[in-house]
């Protein structure tokens, strides 16, 4: 999960917190969110929500206020495609939260359109856009900037 | 290029990264990707437990403005009267203060923002307290749904604040003395200084050794800035002082008020590095969860 808040954020201290956030939603309303069909679909969708249109203020906040602890001893690991999550962070936000689903969760494009609420077609039409916007940009790194 | 084979590889590998962070943490479940199928309820059922198997006690010896007691403390691990001394040294700014074992549970008794003073506990393995502890608090100044800001609790100087983060704060631009034209006689009763950087600012408020600061936007960043106004409310209606183990205690004078952080947001006080201590209102007011 956190990995998914990652691909959405750039920021692992953002990406816990975010998925820290969305653990405890489910937490204080597991009676509800338990009986759901699919409570990790929930929390995917509660984790895609935060990162990319709710708490921007708060997100802004929480960097500030991490960096305030100065934790020298955790160090962030290194990002492996680092250039590759840098442009899927540049896309609009549906095809961001479809491409991170996609390969950050290895979900399907039903499972996909679960989470996001939207219909499959829609899922197979923003990874098709986004995987030709990255294929643009990663093949020319000058393009769409 | 095929970006589906690049997307699945880099997608596996942001995976094994997460699982690199090695603490306590809750994506351990999530580690075999390719065993998840059947990962609903399996999933949030193990992350549940380890959230419920995290929940610290937290005994409240005098509440004030922060909780609302509807239940009696799960435990009581500090007789009321207790002090508790201040620590030796602080890491970095941030506040370490003394522990206690009990059962493979660590407990620590500390003082929030608001003066209610806590105890909480955690498995030993975490050592937290090790870490530190930094306090925050919201703050209301308006009406506004949007009018309040976190305050949080640093030992020392507002040099060695800005000292301490010098690293990532960036170039400096000339800090402003929000008190100097016209010094206040308010509760305010050290110094009041907004210092900017170049994406973050702060409003920092020195007390007897402490320093809270007041994250605020830099013009350009997106994110709100205080005005000249809004400072100098917080200037002259923020007050502070020393409790008697040490920690430092805020105080407002209206229409600055102090709130329950977790009303706002979530975090009334801070372990260092990432894990946040959340006092939970919805399991009950003596019980925090930590994370």
């Amino acid at each position: 999960m956190a990995a998914l808040a990652y691909a959405l954020t750039g920021r692992w201290d953002v990406a816990e917190d975010l998925t820290q956030e969305a653990f405890l939603r489910a937490h204080r309303d597991w009676k509800r969110v338990g009986a759901m069909a699919s409570p990790g679909g929930w929390l995917r969708r509660v984790v895609t929500n935060l990162a990319l249109s709710r708490w921007r203020r708060l997100r802004t906040e929480t960097i500030a206020l991490l960096r305030l602890t100065i934790d020298s001893e955790v160090a962030a690991p290194e990002i492996p495609h680092a250039k590759f999550w840098e442009e899927v962070r540049r896309l609009p936000e549906r095809q961001r939260q479809a491409i991170a689903l996609r390969y950050v969760e290895d979900l399907t494009v039903v499972e996909i359109a679960g989470i996001l609420e939207i219909a499959e077609g829609t899922v197979k039409v923003l990874l098709h856009q986004a995987r030709e916007s990255l294929r643009h940009r990663l093949d020319d790194p000058g393009a769409a900037r | 290029m095929n970006i589906d084979d690049l997307g699945i590889e880099a997608g596996r590998d942001l995976v094994r990264a997460s699982q690199s962070l090695g603490r306590p943490s809750l994506e351990a479940v999530t580690k075999n990707r390719r065993a998840r199928a059947g990962l609903g309820t399996a999933l949030v059922f193990t992350l549940a437990a380890l959230l419920v198997g995290m929940i610290a006690v937290v005994t409240p010896e005098d509440d004030g403005a922060a909780t609302a007691t509807t239940t009696p403390p799960q435990t009581t691990t500090v007789p009321p009267g207790t002090t508790v001394p201040p620590a030796a040294q602080p890491v970095g700014t941030v506040f370490v203060p003394p522990t206690s074992e009990r059962d493979g549970m660590t407990e620590v008794t500390l003082t929030l923002l608001d003066g209610s003073m806590i105890t909480v506990a955690y498995p030993s393995e975490l050592d937290l307290a090790s870490r530190g502890f930094m306090t925050a608090l919201a703050t209301r100044h308006g009406e506004d749904r949007n009018d309040w800001r976190t305050v949080e609790a640093h030992v020392g100087t507002i040099e060695d604040f800005v000292e301490a983060r010098a690293d990532w704060l960036g170039t400096r631009q000339e800090a402003l003395v929000i008190t100097q034209d016209d010094p206040i006689s308010g509760s305010a009763s050290g110094r009041a200084e907004r210092w900017a950087f170049e994406e973050h600012a702060f409003l920092l408020f020195e007390f007897h050794g402490w320093t809270a600061s007041v994250w605020d936007g830099v013009p350009g960043s997106g994110n709100p800035v205080t005005t000249e106004e809004e400072r100098w409310l917080w200037a002259s209606a923020l007050g502070g002082a020393t409790d008697v183990n040490g920690f430092l205690v805020l105080s407002a004078e209206p229409p600055l008020t102090l709130v329950p952080a977790w009303a706002e947001q979530g975090c009334p006080l801070v372990p260092t590095g990432r894990s946040k201590v959340y006092r939970a209102p919805w399991a009950s007011s003596s019980t925090t969860v930590i994370a």
